[in-house]
């Protein structure tokens, strides 16, 4: 402390010039418009600069609520996408629509690809109204089918399991067809009984076909990647790339329809 | 020493008034006004306190700004200068030189030049820079302290001569 007071003594000179021109200074900002606009610029310049750096590393830190916020708008954002494109105007009879569509989002706590039948465990069940037979989607597209509940988890019939198939159709003509899997790639299906009437090409989009209750309509499933005729001529066999890369699945929405019990009513 | 003090005070409120009143009303080439009020950093005592001598030199600037209404421009070049003189002394006359005062009869003429030189032209670059306080100025600056440094040059010279030799 000493040594302190000592170099300040020392230094008299300086200080007393220092703290002098700091109030000639202020004195000037307050005097002149043009000085003080000057001042004002370069002390935003280097505040800018300054908290620019600190932001970014006070911005890592809330990454984690960051994300939860980006989930809950996602399922807004999603929820309203599914609604509008159920009310199309020029068919209002088939598959589900406007207000019955509910999504729950969860996330998925277990999932396997390189099985021949595929499932995953998702960390909602019977206590937040999941029940089975619903559909499970993601932001890029369809997932599976819910086959089991308990009261706080719930197990996906993930897409990738030969035994399911899917009612899915052209996105452009409407002709519908079903798709299952092969069990080879986890990113490939095959769309079969397309009569070939319709045009197909490289690259349409395939979505679901909204004659299941598990999926609303129009919700994305992949793009064609190839197709082939078969021998009989009728129709097609072709390729789906899937747009959801399963093996890096986190959060996912389950699919509430509100009309299906209906719906399953009149099937039986 | 008392006479000493009573000296520089007066001189210090004549330069201010000599300095509002006739002075910066010369405006030759529409905006070069001498700074006669420099006299008093050229002429105080070199072997007072130092840190007086800085806060009067502020003081000095203070009220000529308040006076002439320019926001702090005179301020601050005073006030640096005050900082700056005893480098300057050491510069011009050689850092052992162990004068009372730096204008005095025994000092060369190459000196004291040099001394009044320095002295002014930093005000005067320090001054203007202040006033225009942008680095696309820069030939404006050294044009107009270029002017008020001849031109209060030849004005403290003049001044200087009527007093007594020491």
């Amino acid at each position: 402390m000493q040594q302190i007071i000592n170099a300040i003594l020392k230094n008299r000179n300086f200080f007393i010039y220092l703290l002098l021109l700091i109030f000639s200074l202020l004195f000037l900002q307050k005097k002149s418009p043009y000085h003080q606009s000057t001042i004002r610029n370069i002390s935003l310049t280097l505040s800018g600069n300054l908290l620019d750096f600190r932001n970014s590393y006070q911005s890592y830190f809330q990454l984690r609520e960051v994300n939860k916020q980006l989930m809950r708008q996602n399922q807004q954002l999603q929820s309203l996408l599914i609604q509008g494109s159920q009310t199309a105007p020029n068919d209002s009879t088939s598959g589900p629509t406007k207000s019955d569509i509910e999504l729950i989002s969860a996330r998925i706590v277990q999932n396997s690809i390189d099985g021949v039948r595929n499932f995953m465990i998702v960390d909602k069940g019977v206590e937040n109204n999941v029940t089975t037979e619903m559909g499970v989607i993601s932001d890029d597209g369809i997932v599976g089918v819910i086959d089991q509940t308990n009261q706080r988890y719930a197990s996906v019939v993930s897409l990738l399991h030969r035994d399911l198939k899917i009612n899915a159709k052209l996105k452009n003509n409407n002709a519908f067809g079903s798709l299952y899997w092969m069990g080879i790639q986890p990113n490939k299906m095959v769309l079969s009984d397309i009569p070939t009437i319709n045009p197909i090409s490289i690259g349409d989009t395939v979505v679901t076909g909204g004659m299941s209750a598990y999926f609303p309509k129009d919700l994305p499933i992949g793009k064609v990647s190839k197709y082939t005729i078969l021998p009989s001529k009728r129709y097609y066999e072709i390729e789906v790339i899937l747009f959801t890369n399963f093996s890096a699945l986190d959060h996912v929405y389950i699919v509430r329809n509100f009309d299906k019990p209906l719906l399953d009513q009149l099937k039986k | 020493m008392l006479q000493e003090n009573i000296r520089s005070g007066i001189s210090f409120v004549v330069l201010i008034l000599l300095q509002f009143l006739l002075f910066s009303n010369i405006n030759l080439m529409g905006m070069i006004n001498p700074f006669v009020y420099l006299l008093f950093v050229i002429r105080f005592r070199l072997d007072a306190n130092q840190s007086l001598f800085i806060v009067l030199c502020f003081f000095l600037g203070l009220f000529i700004d308040l006076i002439l209404g320019t926001a702090g421009a005179h301020t601050i070049a005073t006030l640096t200068i005050g900082f700056l003189r005893p480098l300057i002394v050491g510069f011009s006359f050689g850092v052992n030189a162990d004068i009372p005062y730096a204008m005095v009869k025994g000092t060369r003429i190459a000196n004291q030049l040099t001394y009044l030189g320095l002295i002014i032209s930093l005000h005067s670059i320090l001054y203007y820079t202040i006033q225009y306080f942008d680095w696309s100025a820069f030939l404006s600056i050294i044009k107009n302290a270029l002017f008020s440094t001849i031109f209060t040059f030849i004005l403290i010279w003049l001044i200087l001569g009527f007093y007594k030799p020491k």
